[in-house]
């Protein structure tokens, strides 16, 4: 049964204002100019600290290393500045940050490592570990360029849907195959080392999976969050809808048998299961799958002694001090190192961080932790939280599902990622080793985190960028005619930019943002459109039958007649028109000339500069039922259509 | 969407909110399991900063020198080596710390409450800054020769020279001794090559002889006796009972002089003491004096007492003297008598200062880092324990047995007035095999101005024949250093 949906920035409840003004949101760009400088200032005053405190002089390396950090995370800026000029501007200080006291702290580790030959005070910026991650910082905010400069729209993502899946999975099973020379390191077998080349392709690979996710589960949220039976007050799915969490769910714990990698598994599960839930918003999916997934642990759990070792050790860490078999040696150290730095740390530099085993990747927080101590932990980890929240933020602003899914997704995944890798740090949940987002060394784990940032981004840039009001969505007096001209001819530049992958319907109604007008902005009496249009957001409040209808009278009026010239070149026109070629990787739904634009019978009511934004909301918002005049043939081949794909 | 987006900003939230309250715990909270493991941790942040100096004089014998990298930015070391061994102690990384390293630790490690105000905000940061110096009493000049003439006579031993008039140590040396530089080295080979090789060395070296051993003292045990005689009423020309040979009552133990040289029946205190002769005491303690009066005369002079100097030392002990045949035994030192050789000197010591027993002490100050002065050593005096009287009673005995015709001759230092006690001890290892005899004297020197210049103990284990004579002999001359020094 098709639930009604939506594309729509509208917050869920009709009382609730539009989130981004017509105008856009506001660049902010001087107050992200100064984020970037105090976040400079901060990895300056860190460097400085620890310099002091190991050698107690300065070096040309502890102004030069800040200073280029500051000079990458400008490009960085200046990048997405120019490519997408409306993102939140919380996302590049932020990452850029983080990044900053990763590489900084690297260094300061190599500088008192253990070894015969700790890196002197007066290596080279690009010298040691902290150096080569200096270098992977200009190469992931090299990638983050070339990225934001390719995709132009995130929903051009959706067309390479199932090449990101086998890719995603390619990655992600390789090192499972390779022999454990290669892909071997920590009783993992998560890498693919090639001389002194390494890569951890499930870095990469959880970011094409989430891509993945987020179009799979648009189209099939309407099936996933149909109900089934009601056990104990809980509204189970359908048994047949199990297919989708089955397969993920096996294709965990088969990376888990194969890879020895409890953290990418675990991750990788529970980023389908929460977007599962925001697709759906069943939360019975989420206990289905914890269910699930705890249950086939235990399962394997005998058979698998590395398993069996990270729970010992998590259930008392100080039974296996130096135990042969189950060493502890790591989770106790960053434990006491957390522990001797108490509120205040020991400060920058004065601290052991090098009595912890992987100090500089899985442990880098307990290090941090023990000079900065719990107060600045604790800020680490609220700018963390600030991060992730300004994700889901995106996700809520976001004009279309995907965007919403995938910015949701992606917030998560930098919050689980976090839960999961401190949570294993401070023993609160069985180590897993994952490497920290920004902070933790390592090239895989850098670029993979500057392209999410990548990602928030764009959908951030196209949530936030202003409506477009010149398509004729305005009260306007201009005439009629010029405005149909005007939207045909900014259809056509569009549909030339963004290029063929850009368009065709998807199913499961995720539109472009372009079209869709805040109620408000449509004048008086208008607004009920809007709200019942886009007010249903999800499949819990489907839209009052009756209300549905009223659109084709309410807003007929200014200049119903001229509106159909428009609808041709209306820029909803050329994006349905022509089939898209990768538009058939999804499955079918676009290849026929379904558009609902070229079913003017119904449309004729329509006023053409108001009309653009409503028809593929309303297309396929409103169930075909409720009989709103213009929608109702193309409507229901959707629909069949796309029951027939379940 | 939006409303689950909504939620699962929250779940995330909440996720994050655990990592906080979990690392809060983890790091905010007092967790005695982790204290184990953080000792390693306290280790390399005590060796971050120098550890203060000890030194003896402006000898310094033992510091901090910085490494050539690793974990640790400093390492002790002991440039004296054996000499100091057993005053300085050790500072290891894995082995502990021992003697003055270990009763001076918050000093020396910068912790001390008498530093706080030295770097007022590291007190306040809790930083490690670096210790405060120790300096010592020792003579390093006085130490090393009595190291030496130990070492000399091949047998283990101990000797302690202490000023009478302030109890301050001059001399603490023990034979053999052992340099603790190997068990403090950074490298974690040689401090455990070095620990094994202490702990298997059968003399155990590491052990000082003059506070943490006691041995039967033998004749110098005679000048408590003495001092018990006279302070209850006897005077060094008192006839006392003498012959050579006694049997206490309920044994039948013949007590006899070393070479037959008291045959007569009666003789003067003072030459009874300086000829040594074990009847005469024997017979004192069973017939003129009472277990208790022996006894609260010991402990006037500190038996029972650990002195800490401040290094502990063990407590002296006469042993059960209420059996007049043990009684007898134990006054000419044998029996169940253990005295350490500071406890010997302290005798001596006490008589040579007017009968105050000044408690002995091995610090003359404590500085901080930059040298300068945060405490003065003080005295610490204990009192009159014997009478003024009995104390130059006890000197005329002492100095008869230094003069021509005592045992002690070879202890005379020319110019000088010197006293003493030889004392030659039998034991016997635990399968009752004799064993060489112990060798002991304790004595005094005054000055030119006729005042309490030095006292000194020297302790010879199982030295043999001539056992005493030898001790007297290196007394002398500790004891004549110490004089030259001072005119």
């Amino acid at each position: 049964m098709a639930q009604p949906m939506s594309a729509t920035a509208r917050p869920a409840g009709p009382s609730e204002t539009p989130l981004t003004p017509l105008s856009g949101m506001p660049k902010r760009i001087g107050t992200e100019i100064a984020m970037l400088i105090a976040a400079g200032v901060a990895v300056f005053l860190f460097q400085l600290t620890i310099d002091l405190a190991l050698t107690e002089t300065t070096t040309s390396v502890t102004f030069m290393l800040p200073i280029l950090i500051f000079i990458v995370s400008m490009c960085a800026w200046t990048a997405v500045k120019v490519l997408a000029p409306y993102a939140d501007p919380l996302f590049v200080p932020i990452a850029a940050f983080l990044t900053g006291v990763g590489i900084v702290y690297i260094r300061r580790i190599d500088r008192t490592a253990m070894t015969d030959d700790p890196l002197p005070a007066d290596a080279g910026v690009f010298g040691g570990q902290g150096g080569r991650q200096l270098m992977y910082y200009m190469a992931a905010v090299v990638l983050l360029t070339v990225f934001l400069a390719v995709v132009r729209n995130h929903r051009m993502l959706r067309g390479y849907a199932y090449i990101l899946l086998f890719a995603g999975i390619a990655l992600a099973a390789l090192p499972g195959f390779l022999p454990s020379s290669i892909s071997e390191s920590g009783g993992s077998k998560n890498w693919i080392r090639i001389g002194s080349f390494s890569v951890q392709p499930s870095e990469f690979a959880k970011l094409m999976l989430l891509i993945f996710f987020a179009v799979y589960l648009v189209r099939k949220r309407d099936m996933l969050s149909v109900a089934g039976k009601k056990i104990l007050g809980l509204q189970l799915p359908r048994l047949k809808d199990l297919g989708p969490i089955v397969i993920v769910w096996a294709a965990s714990l088969l990376m888990l048998v194969m890879e020895r990698d409890l953290g990418t598994s675990l991750l990788l599960f529970s980023i389908f299961l929460s977007m599962l839930y925001m697709a759906t918003r069943r939360a019975s999916w989420i206990l289905i799958g914890l269910a699930m997934f705890v249950g086939g642990c235990i399962a394997i759990y005998p058979f698998f002694g590395h398993l069996q070792t990270r729970v010992a050790i998590w259930l008392d860490p100080w039974k296996y001090v130096n135990d042969p078999v189950n060493d502890s040696y790591q989770l106790v150290q960053g434990l006491v190192a957390l522990n001797s730095g108490g509120l205040l740390g020991n400060g920058p530099g004065a601290g052991n961080p090098n009595l912890i085993p992987a100090s500089e990747s899985d442990f880098i927080l307990a290090a941090i932790g023990e000079e900065v101590g719990l107060i600045g932990l604790i800020a680490i980890l609220l700018v963390y939280a600030i991060l992730v929240e300004r994700g889901f933020k995106t996700g809520i602003m976001s004009r279309d599902l995907f965007g919403k899914l995938m910015a949701g997704g992606l917030a998560f995944l930098v919050a689980f990622q976090l839960f999961v890798v401190f949570g294993g740090v401070t023993g609160l949940i069985p180590m897993t080793g994952q490497t920290t987002q920004f902070l933790a060394a390592g090239g895989s784990s850098l670029v993979g985190s500057w392209l999410l940032i990548g990602l928030l981004v764009r959908v951030s840039d196209d949530a936030r960028k202003p409506w477009q009001a010149s398509y004729g969505l305005q009260k306007t007096e201009a005439p009629p005619e010029f405005l149909a001209e005007q939207a045909a001819r900014r259809a056509a530049e569009k549909a030339e930019l963004a290029g063929v992958a850009d368009s065709g319907p998807i199913p499961g109604g995720d539109q472009p943002t372009a079209l869709i007008i805040p109620g408000h902005l449509q004048g008086p009496g208008s607004s009920t459109v809007e709200e019942d249009v886009l007010g249903a957001t999800g499949p819990m409040s489907p839209p009052t039958g009756g209300s549905t209808g009223q659109p084709g009278g309410h807003t007929s009026p200014p200049g119903g007649s001229t509106g159909r010239p428009a609808h041709p070149g209306s820029p909803a026109g050329p994006q349905y028109s022509p089939p898209p070629p990768p538009n058939s990787a999804f499955g079918g739904p676009s290849s026929p000339p379904s558009p609902p634009l070229h079913s003017p019978p119904g449309n004729t009511t329509r006023p053409a500069p108001q009309s653009p934004p409503p028809p593929p909301d309303s297309a396929f918002g409103s169930p075909p039922r409720n009989g709103a005049p213009y929608n109702s043939r193309p409507r229901s081949s959707e629909d069949q259509r796309r029951e027939g794909d379940s | 969407m939006n409303p689950a987006l909504r939620r699962m900003g929250v779940i995330a939230l909440l996720l994050l909110g655990a990592l906080i309250v979990q690392s809060t715990w983890v790091g905010f909270f007092h967790h005695d399991e982790y204290e184990g493991v953080a000792a390693g941790r306290t280790l390399i942040d005590e060796y971050g900063v120098p550890r203060g100096k000890i030194l003896a004089g402006d000898l310094v014998i033992a510091e901090s020198v910085p490494t050539d990298g690793g974990d640790y930015a400093y390492q002790r070391v002991y440039p004296e080596g054996e000499y100091f061994g057993n005053i300085t102690g050790f500072k290891a990384l894995h082995y502990g710390v021992s003697n003055l390293e270990e009763a001076m630790n918050p000093l020396l490690n910068g912790t001390s409450s008498l530093l706080a105000f030295d770097d007022f905000w590291a007190t306040v940061l809790k930083e490690r800054k670096p210790g405060g110096n120790v300096v010592t009493t020792l003579d390093p000049e006085l130490q090393k020769a009595a190291y030496d003439a130990l070492a000399a006579t091949g047998v283990k031993g101990g000797a302690v020279v202490l000023d009478p008039r302030t109890g301050r140590i001059l001399a603490e040396a023990s034979y053999p001794g052992w340099d603790p530089s190997g068990v403090a080295s950074p490298s974690g080979e040689t401090a455990k090559e070095a620990w094994e090789a202490v702990n298997a060395d059968e003399d155990n070296p590491a052990r000082d002889r003059t506070r943490l051993e006691f041995y039967p003292p033998g004749s110098t045990f005679k000048t408590i006796v003495a001092a018990a005689f006279i302070e209850n009423g006897g005077k060094a020309d008192s006839m006392v009972p003498a012959g050579n040979g006694y049997t206490a009552p309920n044994t039948d133990h013949e007590i006899r002089n070393s070479n037959d040289q008291c045959p007569d029946e009666e003789m003067t205190l003072e030459e009874a003491f300086a000829k040594s002769c074990n009847t005469t005491f024997a017979r004192l303690c069973v017939e003129e004096l009472t277990a208790e009066q022996i006894t609260e005369m010991a402990e006037s002079f500190g038996f029972g007492e650990a002195f800490e100097t401040p290094l502990p030392s063990v407590a002296s002990d006469t042993g059960d003297l209420t059996e007049e045949a043990f009684r007898a035994q134990a006054c000419i030192g044998q029996q169940d008598v253990k005295e350490t050789v500071l406890q010997n000197a302290l005798i001596a010591a006490t008589i040579a200062n007017d009968g105050e027993l000044m408690a002995p002490q091995l610090i003359a100050e404590l500085t901080d880092s930059e040298g300068e002065t945060v405490q003065k050593g003080d005295e610490d005096s204990r009192g009159r324990v014997i009478d003024i009287d009995t104390a130059q009673e006890m000197r005329i005995l002492m100095e008869a047995v230094v003069d021509e015709g005592g045992t002690g001759t070879t202890a005379q230092v020319d110019g000088y007035t010197v006293g003493g006690k030889t004392g030659t001890a039998e034991h016997s290892d635990s399968s009752d095999n004799t064993l060489p005899d112990h060798g002991w004297f304790h004595g005094w020197a005054m000055n030119g101005d006729d005042e309490p210049a030095v006292a000194v103990a020297v302790f010879l284990d199982s030295y043999g024949d001539g056992a005493s004579a030898k001790a007297a002999d290196i007394s002398g001359n500790l004891m004549e250093q110490v004089l030259e020094g001072q005119d």
